[in-house]
C-alpha cells in the first residue's frame, strides 16, 4: 500500500508538488531489468507480480548487508525502454531521476500512471528511510537485484500525476 | 631520500577514499541552504544539508554512486617505497580496500563495450606529478557518473576570450540542468593542450582555487540566466561554487574543461 503525508492521495498530487511517500517499493536496475523481460518471453509469465505497485530505478549500495546501506534514484532515461511493459503488467508508476524518452510520458498518461523523481545524490537520506531490503529475485546480481523495500517519509518531486499533468 | 612505508600508504589511502565517500573534508563547511530561497528550492536544500549530516554520523555512503576513485598525486624526486611495490600498486590495493572494507558500490567496468565489472574499482585513475625535495602529496577524488557526463571540453578560437569561455562554461551548465545533480560545484581549466586542460579542471576542485578573477565575475553574471535551482527543479541556485585554474597555451588555440561536480563534491587530500 502507498500512502502520502498531508492527508493526499495518490489521485489529489499534482505534478510539479513535493510529495513524501511511504509504503512498498520494487527496485530495478539495467541488469534485473533485462532478466526481467527475458524471463518473460521465454515462461510467457511474469516472474514477479507489479499489479498497482510503484517500481524504484535504484540499488542500494553493498552497506544493504550490514544497515549501512545508501540508495538513491537512478536516471530513468535508460530504463524508459521497459516502461510500456512493465504498465502494462500493472504497474501503477515509477520512482526514478529526470526525463523519459519521447513518447514515454504519453505511454504512462494513457494508463493513468504516475511518475515521481526522487532527489539525485541524497543516498544516505534516502538510505535511513528505507526498511531492509528484501531480495526477490536475481539475488546474484547482489545490489541490482530486485529487492522490495519499506519506505517511509521518503520525498519525491510529483512529475506526471494520475490526471496525466507532466511537471518537467 | 625518504622512504615511505608501502603498508602505510596502502592504509590511508583507505582511509581517505571511505572518508571521501562519508565525510570528505571539501563538505565540511558546506550548506546548500541560501537565505535568497524560496521555500520550495530551501525543502529540496535542506534534504541535501540533512544527507550529508546522516552520511557522516551513521558512515552511509552520501550517494550511492560511490564513484571512480581519481588519485592526483605530486611525488619529490627524494621520496622511494619501502616492500619494491610501484606507487601506482599501493594506492590501487589502498582503493580496492577502502570500497571493500567500506560497503562502497564499484562501479568501475574493465571495458567500454564488454562492460564486465571486476567488483574492485580498479584500475583507479590516477595522475602523476614531479616536484622537487621530498614531498608526498596524494589528492583523491571519488566522482560519480551523473556528473562526469554532463562535463565538456572544447577548444575556443583565441579571439573568444573570457567571453566566449564564459559562453561555453554557461552553456554546459545549461544543458546539463538536473542530470549532474546540481547545484554545482564548477571546476574550469582554460589554456594547456586538449588533454591537459580537462587535468586543470579537475584539479581546480581538488585545490580549489581561482586564478582568474575576472573570468569568475563573467560566468557568475551569465549564470543569472540559468533558470533551474537544487537538483534541476525551480529554483536559483544550479551553481555552488567555480574554481579555475589557467594554463600556458598554444599562440593557436584556447582550450577549455568544465568538470562538474554534483552537490556530493568528495575531494581530500593525504600528505607524507
Amino acid at each position: 500500500m502507498i500512502s502520502f503525508s498531508d492527508g493526499h492521495t495518490l489521485n489529489s498530487l499534482h505534478a510539479g508538488m513535493i510529495a513524501r511517500l511511504s509504503g512498498e517499493l520494487f527496485t530495478v536496475r539495467d541488469k534485473s531489468m533485462q532478466r526481467f523481460v527475458a524471463d518473460i518471453a521465454q515462461n510467457g509469465v511474469a516472474p514477479l507480480d507489479l499489479k498497482g505497485s510503484l517500481v524504484f530505478f535504484a540499488a542500494p549500495t553493498p552497506g544493504f548487508i550490514n544497515g549501512t546501506a545508501s540508495i538513491g534514484p537512478t536516471t530513468s532515461w535508460r530504463l524508459g525502454s521497459f516502461v510500456p511493459q512493465l504498465l502494462e503488467l500493472g504497474a501503477l508508476g515509477f520512482v526514478g531521476k529526470g526525463y523519459f524518452p519521447e513518447g514515454v510520458p504519453e505511454h504512462i498518461k494513457r494508463k493513468h500512471g504516475v511518475y515521481f523523481q526522487a532527489l539525485g545524490g541524497a543516498g544516505a537520506y534516502y538510505g535511513t528511510r528505507i526498511s531492509e531490503p528484501e531480495p526477490l529475485l536475481y539475488e546474484e546480481l547482489g545490489p541490482e537485484a530486485i529487492f522490495r523495500i519499506e519506505v517511509k517519509d521518503f520525498p519525491v518531486i510529483v512529475s506526471i500525476d494520475a490526471r496525466g499533468a507532466i511537471f518537467t | 631520500m625518504k622512504l615511505i612505508d608501502g603498508h602505510n600508504i596502502v592504509s590511508r589511502v583507505s582511509t581517505l577514499f571511505k572518508q571521501l565517500n562519508v565525510a570528505p573534508p571539501s563538505l565540511e563547511k558546506i550548506s546548500f541552504i541560501q537565505p535568497d530561497m524560496d521555500d520550495y528550492e530551501k525543502s529540496l536544500a535542506e534534504v541535501l544539508d540533512e544527507n550529508m549530516r546522516i552520511a557522516a554520523s551513521e558512515g552511509r555512503p552520501l550517494c550511492q554512486d560511490c564513484g571512480v576513485a581519481q588519485l592526483f598525486v605530486r611525488k619529490g624526486r627524494h621520496v622511494d617505497f619501502t616492500d619494491g611495490y610501484t606507487l601506482t600498486a599501493l594506492l590501487e590495493e589502498g582503493v580496492k580496500q577502502a570500497y571493500g572494507e567500506g560497503f562502497l558500490r564499484k562501479s568501475t567496468v574493465d571495458s567500454p563495450f564488454e562492460r564486465n565489472n571486476p567488483g574492485t574499482n580498479l584500475p583507479a585513475f590516477i595522475h602523476f606529478e614531479e616536484c622537487d625535495g621530498d614531498e608526498l602529496t596524494i589528492y583523491g577524488m571519488v566522482k560519480g557518473g551523473g556528473s562526469e557526463n554532463v562535463s565538456a571540453l572544447t577548444m575556443l578560437s583565441p579571439a573568444a576570450g573570457r567571453e566566449g569561455v564564459a559562453d561555453f562554461i554557461i552553456e554546459t551548465i545549461r544543458s546539463a540542468g538536473g542530470k549532474g545533480c546540481p547545484p554545482y560545484f564548477v571546476g574550469i581549466g582554460v589554456g594547456a593542450t586538449f588533454d591537459t586542460v580537462a587535468i586543470e579542471a579537475k584539479k581546480s576542485l581538488l585545490t580549489q582555487e581561482v586564478s582568474d578573477d575576472q573570468l569568475k565575475e563573467l560566468i557568475e553574471e551569465k549564470a543569472q540566466s540559468l533558470d533551474f535551482g537544487v537538483l534541476g527543479f525551480p529554483g536559483k541556485h544550479p551553481i555552488k561554487d567555480i574554481f579555475i585554474r589557467t594554463a600556458p597555451t598554444h599562440i593557436a588555440m584556447l582550450p577549455v574543461a568544465v568538470s562538474l561536480n554534483c552537490h556530493s563534491y568528495r575531494c581530500g587530500k593525504i600528505e607524507f
